[in-house]
Formats: structure tokens, sequence, C-alpha cells
């Protein structure tokens, strides 16, 4: 048998615990657990003898412990939060224990148990502090995490708090940052909780731009989904959280998104970190929520959440509720935001795509990039924004022509000429590749093969070549000027205007022509407008009916509200004749003929996706 | 030669004042009077502390000052401890002590020799449980004086490179790690955020992110692989 007589070096009184090497010997010398070099036992227990310990008296080991590192943890009895170091020993595995003057000594059978030890009584005591309300004010749990500290002195959690708890105190948040320098993912989670944890609440913005229902603003039911959606995100997250924060309680500490704001007018979801009165946890948790929601909102997606499909619909949701809303958010932190920016919904179906579409060369403008350019967005339509991979073409190499964009001044609201093509899986989710682009600039002319139909939203009209060019800082397109080219967003927004209005003329001009072909979206449309669904009825009635019978025939697809049918009509009498004095009779004009045609041959006339 | 030099010590001032000879008598002194050991010096040991426990210690490149002198074995235990020397006449023992001390800019050399360049002589050298082939170092250095001190010693101090720098021994920009007992780390931080002066609390600050967690033990075992990479 072999005997555990101390751990090594001095334990002052200060401190709560102690712990180290044990001191072991059978009772001729007296070695270090750690390197197991060994003195007389004579010379150990000799006066002045310059090896130092902590004895007490003996545990006995079973010999085959012999060349083990053992570790001795020492725990002062009786002295307030001490207990925070006593734990289930027994079910630790350990190999003896001593009560000796007001202390447990407890005999650990190697290192790697220890640190199990110290993790677990860390992660105790950062989620206790974490979870008291007012531990800024209280120099008692400053005391504990000092204490904490003698077991994991790089904790960066511990390091944190201690910064927390001491505001303003410079050589305490010196001392930490130098605590963690040897370790990156130590000091990431460091300044993580230092920024979660600030008491300067932390915002995050997700904006519906131009809103979701027609005309902007948000319908309750619009809301009502985006925040049944956002709460399902907060669920899928969780995971993601507690794998950071292990000391987290999945039952406890989730407290759900705060949403501060919610302006319906501009469809705006508002959300903040710091509550006040709240318990830390709270804050970190939800800052922690909050940026990983702006991270996979900026097309970062974790690879364990990529391949999640019901987390991935839910976030095509929220980023992409229609194929019209343009979606942007930002984040402001104690020392950091973001400004404004589009969101990127980048589900990366390169590997599971089973089909794609016919590319298809446009006129567009560039309206910005992200994600340090690694994704463009270009306006392809008045209302119509699309953002891209810049760095992959869906088949393995980079678009072409997409250096342009690592010259940040060189293209902004340039008017361009790209290819882009659509692939999508087995249930319909599509996506957009970049295949090339080419910034027009004066002198350059390109030719394109199809214009967005702007009749039914996200399909093309297909083969259809016109020339494209610009001339004298006039954009011009077969000849016809649409406008003077800028680099400003109002310039590009008026030819871009001028060109939706023209490429409806050549639409509805070709809408009767047996051989056009229009290219639809993969799957059916998200909404089906309000004109569109009177036209496919009046249509559907041979073109002409009684205002009453055409409620009814469009009650069949979904109420409507007489009113807001009677609105739409009137708004459209290009497309919709109401003869008041012939009993309210509705039919469609010439155009609104060819309009409901485009509608068909658009994919417009299917059952919008549930 | 990967070998550290290492020094335990008790003070905290040694964190920011590099290692000094204590202005007061100590026994260390009172040794280096019998051996003629002046002036008074500064020890480290190669691959380990001298003492199996303590309280802090710090672990030295090869880089540290080249000033010193050393010596295959640990002088003070001449005097009393290392058999046979310690049972020698006064006069003997300083001249075996003189027979074995080299500059410290022999360094290389004389690792070369004892305990050799190999990762097993290395390996051999900080193996707690095996001492050298050899009887002493005479069997190495055949013209100095003969003693079996390596075989009749049954403590690491008859075989160890011992380092002695005069007076002081800067560590600015030496120093690979250091340690202290864990239980002391609450107070450790404490003072240097609290009561140290900026001079003070700026050397610790350098000196926090070489800091091995687990006393001195935990030093030695952490800076074991690395010292015995050939």
């Amino acid at each position: 048998m072999i005997k555990v007589i101390g751990l090594e070096g001095t334990w002052p009184a200060s401190a709560m615990v102690a712990w180290g090497a044990a001191v072991v010997t059978d009772g001729t010398k007296a070695w270090n657990s750690f390197t197991g070099f060994s003195v007389p036992l004579e010379l150990l227990s000799a006066a002045g003898t310059r090896d130092i310990v902590t004895e007490f008296p003996a545990v006995d080991i079973r010999p085959e412990h012999d060349g083990s590192q053992l570790v001795v943890i020492g725990i002062r009895m009786g002295v307030d939060d001490s207990e925070f170091f006593r734990t289930d020993f027994d079910q630790l595995g350990i190999l003896g224990r001593r009560r000796h003057q007001k202390a447990l000594f407890v005999v650990l059978r190697s290192r790697q148990i220890f640190e199990q030890y110290a993790r677990d009584v860390c992660n105790a005591i950062t989620l206790y502090i974490l979870r008291e309300p007012g531990t800024e004010r209280d120099p008692r749990y400053l005391t504990l995490l000092t204490n904490a500290l003698v077991l994991a002195p790089a904790d960066p959690f511990l390091n944190a708090l201690r910064v927390l708890l001491q505001p303003g105190r410079e050589r305490v948040r010196d001392l930490a940052i130098g605590a963690v320098a040897g370790d990156i993912k130590a000091q990431q989670q460091f300044a993580f909780m230092l920024r979660a944890c600030d008491a300067n609440p932390s915002h995050y913005r997700l904006k519906y731009n131009h809103g979701i229902a027609e005309g902007g603003g948000m319908d309750v039911n619009d809301a009502a989904e985006q925040l049944a959606a956002l709460k399902v995100l907060h669920a899928k997250i969780q995971p993601e959280v507690v794998s950071a924060f292990p000391f987290l309680d999945a039952e406890n500490d989730f407290p759900a998104f705060r949403l501060t704001e919610l302006k319906a007018a501009s469809a705006d979801f508002g959300f903040v970190t710091a509550i006040d009165n709240e318990p830390l946890a709270h804050r970190m948790v939800r800052y922690f929520e909050m940026t990983m929601l702006h991270q996979v909102l900026s097309g970062d997606v974790p690879t364990k959440l990529r391949e999640d499909i019901a987390f991935m619909k839910v976030l095509e949701r929220v980023a992409r509720p229609d194929g019209i809303t343009y979606v942007t958010h930002s984040i402001v932190t104690a020392n950091a935001s973001a400004a404004d920016e589009a969101v990127v919904f980048d589900p990366q179906l390169e590997s599971r795509a089973t089909s794609e579409q016919q590319p298809v060369t446009l006129l567009v403008f560039i309206q910005g990039v992200a994600r340090d350019a690694r994704y463009v967005e270009f306006r392809l339509f008045p209302d119509w924004r699309e953002m891209v991979s810049a760095e992959r073409d869906g088949q393995g190499s980079r678009p072409m022509g997409a250096e342009v964009f690592a010259d940040r001044n060189n293209y902004l609201y340039r008017p361009a000429v790209i290819t882009l093509q659509c692939v999508y899986d087995e249930r319909l989710r599509s996506k957009y590749f970049l295949k090339s682009v080419v910034v027009l600039r004066d002198g350059d002319a390109q030719n394109i093969s199809g214009v967005p139909s702007a009749v039914v939203s996200g399909a093309f009209v297909v083969d259809t070549p016109h020339r494209v060019s610009v001339q004298d800082r006039s954009l011009i397109i077969d000849g016809r000027v649409l406008g003077p080219v800028g680099t400003n967003l109002a310039t590009s927004e008026r030819w871009m205007a001028a060109f939706r209005d023209l490429a409806l003329e050549w639409e509805l001009t070709l809408a009767l022509a047996p051989e056009q072909e229009w290219q639809p979206t993969p799957a059916p449309p998200k909404r089906i407008t309000s004109l569109n669904r009177i036209v496919l009825a009046l249509e559907s009635s041979g073109g002409e009916a009684l205002f009453s019978s055409l409620l009814e025939v469009m009650a069949v697809f979904r109420p409507l509200k007489r009113g807001s049918v009677r609105r739409e009509i009137l708004h459209h009498p290009e497309i919709v004749m109401f003869d008041l004095e012939d009993d309210a009779k509705v039919a469609l004009t010439e155009r609104g003929r060819r309009y409901a045609a485009v509608v068909r041959k658009a994919g417009g006339a299917r059952e919008p996706a549930t | 030669m990967p070998l550290l030099w290492f020094h335990a010590f008790g003070r905290l001032a040694v964190l920011y004042d590099g290692l000094k000879v204590s202005p007061r008598m100590t026994d260390t002194k009172q040794l280096e009077l019998e051996l003629g050991i002046l002036p008074h010096a500064l020890y480290c040991y190669l691959g380990r502390t001298l003492e199996v426990f303590g309280d802090l210690a710090l672990a030295l490149a090869p880089s540290a000052s080249t000033a010193g002198s050393m010596s295959p074995f640990d002088s003070g235990g001449l005097v009393e401890k290392c058999p046979p020397v310690c049972d020698w006449a006064h006069e003997k023992k300083k001249d075996f002590l003189a027979a074995y001390t080299w500059p410290m800019s022999e360094r290389a050399s004389l690792l070369r020799k004892y305990p050799g360049g190999e990762a097993d002589d290395l390996r051999r050298y900080l193996d707690p449980s095996r001492r050298p082939e050899q009887q002493g170092p005479h069997s190495i250095w055949p013209d100095k004086p003969e003693a079996n001190i390596w075989e009749l010693d049954r403590h690491w101090r008859g075989w160890t490179w011992e380092g002695r720098w005069p007076d002081e021994l800067p560590i600015e920009g030496h120093v690979v790690g250091w340690s202290c007992a864990p239980a002391r780390w609450a107070d450790v931080i404490t003072w240097f955020e609290t009561e140290a002066s900026d001079r003070e609390f700026a050397s610790f600050t350098r000196l926090r992110p070489l800091f091995v967690e687990g006393g001195v033990g935990g030093l030695i075992a952490s800076l074991h692989a690395r010292q015995v990479a050939p």
C-alpha cells in the first residue's frame, strides 16, 4: 500500500480550495505524483527543507496507482460558498478522502478526472452567477469567482465574468486577456461573453422592405407567420447555444427572442438583448441567438443546421417570405455594428439539385454586395432583387467576370448583363447561380436572351433576344433609350422603371404567339396577386362575367372581400372593363386577354405552395 | 539542446524583479562560504527544479545569461549530502567543485558529453527512476578528481546540472513557463491587480500568458516532452 500524505504547495487561509500534485510515499521516499521525482522521506520532513507541501493525515492508496498522476483537492469546510467546490466525489471516482483541520482532502486518480471536476465546478459557478440578478453589485460573487479561478485560471467564462463584475478595472481586464492568450477558442468565448453581457443592450433589426402585404405594411397573418418562423428558429438554435456554452441548462436558461419593436407600416421587427432586472444568463443567450440569427441570415449557416431541412425551410420563410419583399437586417452591439444589409438565403443546393432551368441572360443593375462581396445583389426588375453568390457558379467555378466585385467603387448601381441559372431539387427548392456578369460602360454592347415577366413575379420571358448598349451615358435597348446611366440608385431605378414598362409591352405583344415561351419558377408562386386572380377567374368564365358571379368563381380559390375586388378592377381599366350600367358586367379587355394568357404561360395560375 | 533552466522560489517579487541574491544571510550563503563561491550566486537546475515540491517555479530558455558557470551536480550537496564528497576535507571539496566548474558559455559542448545529445540521453537524464550509467563525472572527464557521486547519492542533486549566476539573473525575455501553487493563484492575481506598481504589473502581464497550471509539478511535467526532443 502507498500513502498520500499531502499536496504540493502552500494553501493560504484566504483560499477556499486548493489542488495540486499528490505527495505520495512508500515509507522511505516521497514523490511528486506529477513528475515522479522523489526525495528521501526524512529529508521531506526535515527542518529547513525547501520542499513545500500541505500535509494531512495519510490516505491509503492501492499500489497500482503508484505511477498515476494523482491529484489532491483541498476544500475548506464551513466557509461561505465553499460548498460550490464539493461535488459528488463518489461518482467522480476518487481514490480516498480525509478530513483534517476543517478541510476536506480528496485524492483523484488522474489529471483528466481533476479537469472534469474543475469543469463541472466552474460551470456551476458560472451559471450560478449568470442566473443571479444583481451580481454586479455584490462582492461575494467576485470572491467566489476568484476562488473558482484557482481550479481553472484560463477559463474564458470565469475571466470574462470577473471583468464584468469589476467594470473599469483595466488591470483585471488585462490579466483576463492574458489568461486566454494562448487559446483562440477561449479568446473568442471570452470576447463573446464580454459583448453578450454588456450592460448596453444589443439590438437586432429585421426589416421587410416595402412590407409583406400588397401595398406595404404587414397583415396580422403575415406578422404571425414571421414570428412563428422566428420562434422555430429560436428552438433550432438552442442546441447550438448549449454546444457553445455547456454550462447552460436548456430547460431553464432560454428566454424567447425579446421583440421590443414592431412597426407594421414598414414591416420592421426589432429585438433587444438586455432587459432590466434580468439575469446575465438571459442576456447572454439572447445575444448569442441574436448574433446567430444575424449570422444565418447573412448566409453563413453552420453545416449541421444547413442539413436540417426543417430549419432551412423556416429560414427561407424568414429570409424570403415571397419573391418580392426585400429583407434587410442590421445588428448593433456594444462595440460593433453592422449596417443594414440584405439578408442572404443561400441553401447551397449544388449538391442536391436534381434539375436546372435554361440559363437566361438579362439586363440588370447592381444593387449592392454583402459579406465582403462574397454575395452580390442584382436588381432584375423594379420589385425584384436577387442575391447570388459571387464566388460559386453552381458548377465549381467562379462566375465569369465576378472579379469586378473586388473593386468596391466600380460597379455599384451600374447596368450589367448577367447570365443566371436556376437550379432546384426534388422539393422544388430553388436558387439562382450567377454564371457570368459584364458591367456595361460607355461604348459597350451586349445581347440579352430574356426579360423578367412583368405579369408573374419570378418568371422570365425567354428566347427574346435584345441588344443592350450604353452610348453617350445613355442606356439603350433595341435602339430605344431607357434613360441616362448613373452611379446612383435613383438614376438606375428610373431606367429600370422604363425597362419594366417596355418589357410589359413586349410580353403582352408576345402573349398569344404560340411559339413564345416563358420560364416559370420551379415552385408555384407563394402568392397570386389580386389582379391575376381576377384575370384568371374572368378568363375561366369566357372573358366576362357579372360582378357577383365573378366573386363566386373567385371564392372557389380563396374568399375575397367585395370591396377589394372592386377596387382592384377599377385600378386596372386597361385590363378589366367594369360596366356599371350593364348589370355590373366585368370583362377582360383585349390587353386583359393577353395578360391572362401570360399569367397562365408564366406559371402564375398554379396554386400557391402552402 | 532543449534542456531548460528551472528555479523554484517563494517570493512573488521574482516575477517582476527577476532573480536576485537575497540581501539576508541564508543557508545557501553559508554553503557558498564553505565552498568559496563568491560573489554569492543564483542557482538554476537543468531539466527540473532541485526541489521535488515547491510553491513557485519558472523555467528559463537556454538563452538566459551566459555570464554564469555550471557543474554536473548540486554544489550545495557537496557540503553535507553528496557522498563521498560530503565526507571530504574542506579544501578538497573546494578543489572538487573548482575542477568541475565551467563557464556557462561552454554549455553546448558540456551537454553533448553529459547527458549526451540523443533523445535517449535526455530521457534518461529526466527519468526519475534512472541515474547516469557512469559512477561519477570523472568517467566523462577523466582528468578531473574521481568521486562516485552519481553512483552513491540517492538524490537527483548528485547528477543534475547546476547553473550559477553571480548576484542576479534577469528573466525578462527568457521565461518559457512558470507556475505557482494553485491555491495561491487567487492571492497572486488579486495582489497584482490591486497592490502592484505599474512596473510590477506590466512585468506580470508579460508573464501571464506563460503561466502553466498545476504548480511546480505541473510545470515540470508539462515541459518534459519539450526537453526530450533532440
